[in-house]
């Protein structure tokens, strides 16, 4: 039974883990800063990008572990970073911006807050998981440092 | 019989480890969560959007939370 199980179930506990860790940072920011009060609209956009995020993550991980590539170390880093800090917020933002009756200024804004917030809190936990704690952060930067190295 | 024996057959040969078939096979499933989970959220999003077009257009002040005036309703 564990064998049928286990393929499907954790990999949708694994996903629905990481919507409900940003949503616990997210939902309330959009909701209280009054971007929209329609928690299905606000849990259901970051469902959405929060699967392409992770998924895509653990895609090019996959692409590594297969030996597809000499090693795409980098890969991930530029992938989270390109995500969490243009492609996610812009996205967001622009799906808040059909149902908001707020100002487009102020969507951005709250959105781009939003997500960064929650990407600090994720690193954190994520700290947490491999030991290192509140260093995650610093050593995911310098990671990305290392990565800019790699590339050029 | 494990439905992950079909990666027999997708990835054959004797260097593919048992711990690469486990991945691949949960690679399958994240792919599957994946496209389920995305399916679900444009679902909503695309109902959220429609509801708030025309509660805007009929000038309902039910537009900003996404309800309707008999779901504002019974949730009060």
């Amino acid at each position: 039974m564990i064998y049928i199980f286990a393929p499907i179930l954790a990999p949708f506990l694994a996903l629905a883990g990481t919507i409900g860790l940003t949503l616990a940072i997210e939902y309330p920011i959009i909701y209280c800063t009054g971007i929209t009060r329609n928690g299905r609209y606000i849990v259901a956009v970051n469902a959405l990008t929060n699967v392409v995020l992770n998924a895509g993550t653990i895609l090019i991980y996959a692409i590594s572990f297969f030996n597809f590539v000499r090693s795409n170390g980098p890969g991930i880093f530029m992938w989270i970073l390109l995500m969490e800090f243009a492609a996610v917020p812009i996205c967001e933002a622009l799906l808040y911006m059909k149902v908001s009756e707020a100002s487009k200024k102020k969507v951005v804004l709250v959105t781009f807050i939003a997500n960064i917030l929650s990407f600090l809190i994720g690193l954190v936990i994520v700290g947490l998981f491999t030991g290192k704690g509140i260093h995650g952060i610093s050593d995911f930067f310098i990671s990305v440092k290392g990565a800019m190295r790699w590339i050029n | 019989m494990n439905w992950l024996a079909i990666l027999d057959v997708a990835m054959p040969g004797p260097q593919v480890t048992p711990d690469e078939k486990g991945f691949a096979g949960w690679i399958i499933g994240v792919i599957v969560a994946a496209l389920i989970i995305v399916t679900i959220s444009v679902v909503c999003i695309k109902k959220s959007i429609k509801k708030h077009k025309e509660a805007e257009a009929t000038g309902n002040v039910q537009a900003e939370t996404g309800k309707t005036e008999e779901e504002q309703i019974k949730g009060e």
